[in-house]
């Protein structure tokens, strides 16, 4: 790894020189108190103040307490001490003079094939993120009017941590980590059979049943579907994550360059088998662009120049080179997609798996992503697979199309556009009556604040829900990501959390509008869905839907979402966009920030492109 | 898992998917414990040097100290190996690794916290938990790598580091062992009964690991934290029970009554008080004990 590469120092070079120093110092001290506290300093000299000795019986009968003190007396304990507190300096400055962090980092193989070693660079990588996401859920925390425990404190956070570190293991799983080095010889003519495969969860639900398709080498095939219909655990199985890292049992036969994948998990095919996945910066790796770009070969042990050498020009192929000095942390969401597109092809692979790529891109960064996957397909000979429901911008590129659909897969034309509004057949929304409905006030039309990703939308959304960082009353914001909301570990749990601080707050009579949160949750979500599920469980849409509905419960004035269509595919959208529609018809104000153009014009809203005189609208 | 056929056409070149049977993976566990408990208790004897190496009377302690100094760290190098070999084959490696690395560095978070606090260790809650959920090896290799980071991030290094890092590897086996042991006595139990008793035990552990912890870090060090000169130094070649009265003297006064004291408070609170939703959040990370 390089020296751009590693990672930067977090603290300054002669810190620890600089600590060995305190430490050594309380030691002397140290020393001269018990000195004093266990018999005295006897000696000539001077007699300093002392108190009289003290001696003590029985199993401590050779211990006694204080005596004479002298100058002398203390001045030859300090002597005494001296070796070991130089001692002590002397391990500062070695510490100081070599920088062991470094000397991990540039280990051959990442962390020498070791998994504590490892498990260090990772957290040394993790500790500022850490840091960044508690501070994220802390405000988080702010928006919701229920009463925080402890525990409501501490869950958020270790949902976080769990969800970052299996995106992780899954990340590295797949750049082939921990791999014994054994380098596979695919069989180009057959990319991917799968044959009668079945996927089911541990807990027995069968995700996909029946799944027989195969890829022709060299051509991009689209998979589209429903939210939650399986894609994802699709993919994955592909890729040799959903036994490994998922628990999903898998029947049937699925080869991946002829390699058959049951039983061998994402490190076996890493050589030639790239994943990206949906969230791609869970799973980012390293402390830099460069190095998360350049993370597969180095797991492969390749030389650090040699490493160098293919990033820099993969770097410039993509057109991020201008990046790669970057924290990986500070990329906007085009240039996170690219970035890891980059570190998945920088590996050589002939079969390349993407999980909606352009989820949260806006125009522009589509526009650049969808570029970059046309010139993939057309200059080189790699099989895609793209699972993505905005399939506008690979028209023309992709040659098949599977399509997902009551839990099986099937190939169909790619033109047709498959009736993903009707298909399917999850539980679709209750219609909600307006005169038994939840408010019975002026209608009042949504507002989209619309514009390019990071022109400050987030931003002026959380000053309006939080002004001087205190919640504004009849204002609530459901944030972009809806699941730093959840503290508890069921649906049914967060509702009553929340019935229980409404019910403090209000005489009995006049409890919200006379409905309990899991009232809310019902007619927003639908009556199938299952209380007991842990909220981080949910899908995304159903993510965002619960967290509507929590922040409904109080009946406030003003509702505003972040990113609502983030995740959700075009009959998700539909539903939610009939949730708002409702809501707005019952006197909430709705106020959605967003990229997507076309969401807006499905809510039916009036349209603002962002711009800095945005509370004039609010207050209105 | 029981899957072993692997294709003819490409058997030849990829190594063989599944797990070794049954028994040899029993034996290859027997093994790793066997060398496991070989290594710690070579290294409980370094930390216990001053009881343990009859000096002969008249040299200076600084010789066993020294050695001792410098076979710790080699024993916690072989301990961290050894626990290693099992997480490398393992179908989750990653996972594990991951996890590891993530609770590692809020273990480190935490100290910063506690150091800041002093001394309201929310480590060892986080330790208790990771080994309780994960399992004695993830528990252990918790400590050693949070000690480790911890160490790396903030500077703090010098020789007590290897000694740190095999104290708080115990703690975080201990709480795998125990929840492994009380999982088996409460087999029959109803889920409710088994939670609860899963975290008396541990509570009780807690307290026990806090005093512990305290104790086993002052033993190797107190010989030069005191000096030669004090009515509760240590005396080369004096018996064992004069030694061990001078010690408990002075790791009474030093921490057991205020450091190891405000550390079991700590831990005991935080895990009645987090330990359940920090146990249900770990559980949902999909990886086997």
């Amino acid at each position: 790894m390089s020296d751009r590469a590693a990672p930067s120092r977090q603290i300054g070079r002669w810190r620890p020189l600089w600590l060995s120093l305190w430490v050594s110092l309380a030691f002397v001290a140290g020393r001269i108190v018990f000195r004093v506290v266990f018999g005295g300093a006897p000696g000539e000299g001077w007699l300093l103040p002392s108190l009289p000795r003290v001696d003590l019986g029985g199993f401590f009968s050779s211990v006694n307490l204080f005596g004479p003190v002298t100058l002398d007396g203390l001045a030859r304990t300090v002597v005494a001490a001296l070796p070991i507190a130089a001692l002590i300096v002397a391990s500062g400055l070695l510490f100081s003079l070599i920088d062991v962090r470094r000397l991990i980092v540039r280990t051959r193989r990442w962390g020498g094939g070791s998994a504590s070693l490892a498990a260090v660079l990772i957290a040394l990588a993790v500790l500022p993120e850490l840091r960044l996401t508690g501070q994220r859920l802390a405000r988080a925390r702010r928006l919701r009017s229920v009463r925080h425990t402890f525990t409501g404190v501490i869950a958020p956070l270790v949902g976080v941590t769990v969800e970052r570190a299996t995106a992780l293991g899954a990340s590295l799983e797949s750049r082939g980590f921990m791999n014994a080095s054994v380098d596979i010889e695919p069989q180009c003519a057959a990319p991917v059979i799968a044959d009668d495969v079945c996927l089911r969860t541990a807990n027995g639900r069968t995700v996909l049943d029946d799944v027989t398709f195969s890829l022709v080498p060299g051509t991009v095939t689209l998979l589209t579907g429903d939210t939650g219909s399986g894609k994802t655990t699709l993919l994955r199985a592909l890729a040799g994550l959903a036994e490994s890292v998922d628990r999903i049992d898998m029947t049937g036969s699925m080869r991946v360059g002829g390699v058959e994948r049951q039983g061998r998990s994402a490190r076996v095919t890493a050589n030639f088998v790239a994943y990206v996945p949906q969230d791609v910066r869970a799973g980012f790796v390293g402390v830099t662009v460069a190095e998360e770009v350049g993370m597969t070969l180095t797991l492969r042990g390749e030389h650090r120049y040699q490493v160098d050498a293919r990033v820099s020009v993969m770097a410039r192929d993509m057109g991020i080179g201008h990046l790669l000095d970057r924290p990986i942390t500070d990329l906007s969401a085009g240039e996170a997609t690219r970035v890891s597109l980059a570190a998945a092809l920088i590996g050589l692979p002939s079969v390349l798996l993407i999980d909606e790529p352009f989820a949260d891109l806006d125009d522009n960064a589509l526009a650049l992503v969808s570029a970059t996957l046309r010139d993939l397909a057309t200059r080189t000979g790699i099989t895609l697979l793209i699972a993505e429901h905005r399939t506008a911008p690979l028209a023309g590129l992709a040659s098949t199309r599977l399509h997902i659909s009551h839990g099986t897969v099937r190939a169909v034309d790619v033109a047709s556009d498959v009736d993903i509004s009707t298909s399917g057949s999850r539980s679709p929304l209750r219609d909600g009556n307006p005169d038994t409905g939840i408010f019975n006030e002026t209608f009042s039309r949504p507002v989209a604040l619309v514009g390019p990703n990071g022109s400050g939308k987030t931003t002026r959304l959380w000053r309006l829900a939080l002004p001087a960082g205190k919640r504004a009353t009849g204002i609530r914001l459901v944030p972009e990501n809806p699941r730093d909301l959840f503290t508890r570990e069921s649906v049914a749990e967060e509702c009553r959390a929340q019935d229980r601080q409404h019910r403090r707050r209000l005489p009995a009579p006049h409890v919200g509008y006379g409905k309990s949160s899991r009232d809310v949750v019902y007619e927003i979500l639908g009556d199938t869905i299952d209380l007991n599920v842990h909220p981080r469980d949910l899908s995304t849409g159903q993510q965002r839907a619960l967290a509507i509905a929590l922040q409904l419960h109080e009946r406030p004035r003003t509702l505003l979402i972040d990113e609502p269509t983030r995740g959700l595919d075009r009959r998700a959208c539909g539903e939610l966009a009939r949730v708002l529609e409702r809501i707005s018809l019952q006197g909430t104000r709705v106020i959605v920030a967003t990229h997507d153009q076309s969401f807006a014009t499905l809510i039916n809203a009036r349209v603002l492109t962002h711009a800095p005189r945005l509370e004039a609208v609010v207050s209105s | 898992m029981t899957r072993l056929q692997t294709p003819t056409d490409v058997a030849t070149t990829i190594p063989p998917p599944v797990h070794a049977p049954a028994r040899d993976r029993r034996r290859g566990r027997l093994a790793t414990a066997l060398l496991f408990a070989t290594v710690s208790l070579a290294a409980l004897a370094c930390f216990a040097w001053p009881l343990v190496i009859p000096a002969s009377s008249g040299q200076s302690p600084v010789v066993p100290a020294v050695l001792v100094c410098l076979v710790v760290p080699v024993l916690a190098v072989v301990a961290v190996i050894v626990a290693d070999r099992g997480v490398v084959g393992s179908p989750n490696a990653a996972t594990f690794v991951a996890m590891l690395g993530l609770l590692a560095a809020a273990g480190t978070l935490a100290r910063l916290f506690a150091s800041a606090a002093g001394g309201v260790e929310a480590i060892f809650i986080i330790l208790i938990i990771g080994g309780a959920a994960f399992g004695p090896r993830f528990g252990f290799l918790l400590g050693m790598v949070t000690i480790g980071v911890s160490a790396l991030a903030w500077g703090m290094v010098g020789p007590w580091v290897p000694f740190q890092m095999f104290a708080t590897a115990w703690v975080g086996a201990g709480a795998g062992l125990v929840s492994l042991a009380i999982r088996r006595v409460t087999r029959r139990a109803t889920a409710r009964q088994r939670r609860w008793s899963e975290f008396a035990t541990l509570s009780v552990y807690g307290i026990v690991a806090a005093y512990l912890y305290g104790a086993l870090l002052n033993l190797w060090f107190w010989p030069f934290a005191v000096g030669g000169e004090t009515s509760i130094s240590y005396e080369a070649g004096a018996a064992v029970g004069l030694n061990l009265s001078h010690f408990v003297v002075y790791t009474l006064v030093t921490s057991t009554l205020t450091w190891d004291t405000v550390r079991a408070a700590t831990t005991v609170v935080g895990l009645i008080v987090m330990g359940p939703a920090l146990m249900a959040g770990l559980r949902r990370a999909k990886l086997g004990r």
